[in-house]
């Protein structure tokens, strides 16, 4: 039932903000109060469209019944709560006493769309998710022209009311998995949506994992791909990123250009990343062991390289690796800090000059810090930032359990790292679907990429309404 | 509750088949078959395929083990049953956690004691299994194309090197059929399948997974026998503690790949994981079932804890070890994962027409 609203009431709810604004037009009858935020409206549209249209002789409904305020974003508020929710979200509000019409002149400060920054690409589209979730949300529509592409609108947040958005394909997500994420996003108790890492939080069946459980990207192109899979998506207003939802090992594995050139070519490099994610997570570990307990196991010309290379440095191989490896965090962090242009400086002072003079000193061998910038540059081989920290985090325990127990600790770091795998489930789906605990394998498109042409199905292990993606 | 699929229960029956097979088969069998010994795995092929038909009976009745066995035994001598096979069941896991550990102090880390190997070894075994057998099923499913293709790569490396008079001629059939009921033995583990029923979907698959399964296990036998025999002959094979191991050390390419068995020692080690896990988890579902415990969880570390305390008892050598498998265990394996699901058929189906003819007979009166 509509409540009548009262301008006073209002006016007392934003009287301590000096950036709420107001404008009386009197009428013949009675005062027409207009009220907005100062910075959030178009003054221009609130003044052409609006102000000049409000009616001397004509109330305020019928004014807008009868188009005489012509403004095609108009709805009328029907409680104090929506005026003044209105309001807070950069519309004005034009009421006479006994009604209430919001007007959406919105005009924020806004970042334009630009190319991303993060995931980057060669030849896939190079435009990326803002902080305006209604801007994100016209990116989706522009390359989804689909009346099935749904667009639900939640608030979260106690204190900041933000508003997220879950997209997803009705004809194609499985109807419980959407249920699903919108029960999670209704669960979310929190003051605010500031940061990204809150909806994350809640999105993810196991907390106390360092691997991420939803898929974050900046890309539109990316989670349109995803949802036309059978997967959901969620944006938030004020962050620039997307979330997808079920999160799998070989999301994390992929990128955009994968789809861009050559499937063959995209098949071989995908391969060489899984190759990569096992000698980034392993190869320090390994060589701690190998050279440390296991020495005969090295082919023999190796072995005196090594130890050729290594005479004369004063500390044992696991130290080296492990002070390495702490090293080059501390290089990522300083360069993640410091201004672009500074960050640049430090990654070669600290790589090249401070690499080769320890060398030079023979405070550690050439060949640990081979290993570890081998291991190292595999890990920047790995697309996704999130997963690729939690295998960073790995690689220190498995270089650890290596140092203290040899192979077999490799062995066994390796076997609670995949049980760490293997324990996940992102909204019932497994996380190392498609090659583990679904009902068929599949390889296809997911360690090798197929060509679209061939690429029929969509995901089985999503349940999708509708699995044929072409004939 | 998760559930894991047929094909992924089979896999892991595969995978363990894999840690026995390895670690002692080709000494056995080499000893008792002689050069004819690669012909047992097929003989047993084929016991193994009938005995697949009895499984899947047993397994479209959509009852566990112990459901079986109240059926067929009544519920005292199913609880009795059920208790004899939770005691094998511990004893089980002992001798193979004590043979893992033993493998690797004695082959990669003679100077530690063992007992550092078997509390790493029951620790991850408690932190996987907590989350459930289906944790490892999900693992497995990685680890089997792993060990099968090191495996296969083993043998064909070691192909180049097979000696075809030291496989032949075969003229012992006695002792072939000897060496079959050995390689049965260890086929067996199949049987735990019926522990898991309850949390197994895709239940009807099981023929097909099964026969498959049978036949490219006794293949991959049969060349691992035909390798191993055709390479050092079956008088040395008798005289070594790891044949398989001292194999795959002779294998050499160029002068960069030497030293290949670290790999088998890993897989290894994740054989004798997924074996552990597999066996424990259906000895403790058996528990549960038996002492009507819904969750066996918080029996996870006692179980484990119980095993510890047992490895050291196994055995002080690996003679010894051998011996207490060839004279207790293989036969205890033969009467309760082969002979027990048959007699269980056999008195179900005799239990049923009875029932059925009552059932006639109250009819007619």
């Amino acid at each position: 039932m509509k409540e009548s609203i009262s301008p006073r009431e209002i006016i007392d709810v934003f009287n301590k903000n000096t950036d709420f604004k107001q404008r009386i037009i009197k009428n013949e009858n009675k005062n027409i109060y207009i009220f907005f935020i100062e910075g959030m409206i178009d003054r221009v549209a609130l003044t052409q469209f609006v102000i000049d249209n409000v009616p001397k002789e004509l109330s305020l409904r019928k004014a807008v019944e009868n188009g005489k305020i012509s403004f095609c974003a108009c709805a009328e508020a029907e409680s104090k709560k929506a005026v003044i929710s209105g309001i807070l979200r950069g519309m004005a509000a034009v009421l006479d006493g006994e009604d209430a019409y919001l007007f959406d002149v919105r005009k924020t400060e806004k970042r334009s769309v630009s190319q991303p920054d993060e995931e980057s690409s060669v030849k896939a589209s190079k435009d990326c998710f803002v902080e305006e979730v209604k801007v994100n949300t016209t990116l989706l529509r522009k390359k989804i022209i689909s009346e099935h592409l749904v667009l639900e609108s939640i608030q979260i947040g106690k204190q900041s009311n933000t508003e997220v958005v879950l997209a997803y394909m009705d004809n194609v997500a499985n109807g419980d998995l959407i249920k699903a994420v919108r029960e999670k996003l209704d669960k979310i108790d929190v003051d605010g949506i500031i940061t990204p890492g809150v909806i994350e939080q809640y999105l993810s069946s196991k907390l106390y994992s360092v691997f991420p459980q939803t898929v974050i990207t900046e890309r539109p192109d990316k989670v349109c791909r995803h949802l036309l899979s059978g997967r959901c998506a969620v944006l938030v207003d004020g962050l620039p990123i997307g979330y997808i939802v079920p999160a799998t090992v070989s999301q994390f594995m992929s990128t955009p250009d994968d789809y861009s050139g050559n499937f063959i070519f995209a098949s071989v490099v995908r391969v060489l990343r899984y190759f990569l994610l096992f000698v980034q997570v392993l190869l320090p570990g390994a060589y701690i062991a190998l050279t440390t307990f296991h020495y005969e196991m090295l082919p023999s010309k190796l072995a005196l390289s090594i130890a050729q290379a290594k005479s004369g440095v004063p500390f044992p191989v696991a130290f080296e690796i492990l002070a390495m490896l702490a090293l080059f965090e501390v290089l990522v962090q300083a360069g993640l800090h410091m201004p672009k242009s500074s960050g640049q400086a430090v990654s070669i002072v600290g790589a090249l000059v401070v690499g080769e003079a320890a060398i030079n000193a023979d405070l550690i061998s050439p060949a640990a810090l081979i290993i570890v910038a081998v291991s190292v540059i595999c890990s920047f081989a790995m697309p996704n930032q999130e997963f690729g920290n939690g295998l960073r985090l790995w690689r220190v325990v498995i270089a650890l359990a290596g140092s203290v127990l040899g192979l077999f600790g490799v062995v066994a770091g390796g076997i609670v790292l995949l049980s760490n795998f293997a324990r996940l489930e992102s909204f019932g789906v497994p996380y190392l679907a498609p090659f583990a605990g679904v009902k068929k394998i599949r390889l296809r498109d997911e360690l090798v990429v197929f060509p679209d042409k061939l690429n029929r199905f969509r995901p089985s292990e999503l349940n999708v309404k509708n699995r044929r993606r072409t004939k | 509750m998760r559930k894991m699929s047929m094909r992924q229960t089979l896999m892991m029956v595969v995978s363990i088949i894999f840690s026995p097979t390895v670690r002692l088969f080709s000494a056995f069998v080499s000893g008792r078959g002689d050069q004819g010994a690669w012909v047992a795995p097929i003989v047993a092929g084929c016991g193994m395929i009938l005995f697949v038909l009895v499984l899947d009976r047993l397994i479209r009745d959509n009852r566990n083990f112990y459901q079986h066995l109240e059926y067929s035994f009544g519920i005292f001598g199913a609880k009795a049953l059920a208790w004899i096979y939770i005691l094998w069941g511990i004893l089980l896991s002992s001798v193979q956690i004590r043979y893992y550990a033993q493998r690797v102090a004695s082959t990669i880390y003679t100077e530690i004691d063992m007992g550092v190997f078997v509390f790493i070894f029951l620790a991850i075994c408690v932190y996987v299994l907590n989350s459930g057998i289906v944790t490892v099923a999900r693992m497995n499913e990685l680890f089997l194309p792993v060990i099968l293709i090191v495996t296969v790569a083993l043998l064909g490396l070691l192909s180049a090197k097979i000696d075809l008079r030291a496989l032949f001629p075969v003229n012992n059939p006695l002792s072939i059929a000897h060496v079959a009921l050995f390689n049965l033995a260890s086929m067996g583990y199949v049987t735990f399948t019926l522990f898991f029923v309850d949390e197994i979907e895709q239940k009807e698959k099981f023929k097909k997974y099964a026969v498959w399964g049978t036949i490219g296990v006794s293949l991959c036998l049969v060349w691992l026998l035909l390798a191993v025999i055709g390479t050092i002959g079956p008088t040395v094979i008798e005289k070594l503690p790891y044949p398989f191991f001292a194999v795959v050390k002779q294998i050499s390419i160029g002068e960069f790949l030497q030293h290949i068995e670290a790999f088998v020692i890993t897989l290894w080690i994740v054989s004798d994981f997924v074996m552990t896990c597999f066996i424990s988890s259906a000895i403790l579902k058996l528990m549960g079932l038996v002492t009507k415990k819904g969750n066996t969880r918080e029996l996870l570390i006692p179980y484990f804890a119980l095993c510890a305390c047992l490895v050291p008892m196994m055995g002080r050598t690996n003679f010894e070890l051998e011996t207490l498998s060839e004279k207790v265990f293989i036969p205890l394996n033969l009467i309760l994962l082969f002979a027990m699901p048959i007699v269980i058929l056999l008195v179900g189906r005799i239990k049923n027409k009875i029932k059925k003819h009552c059932a006639g007979e109250r009819k007619m009166i």
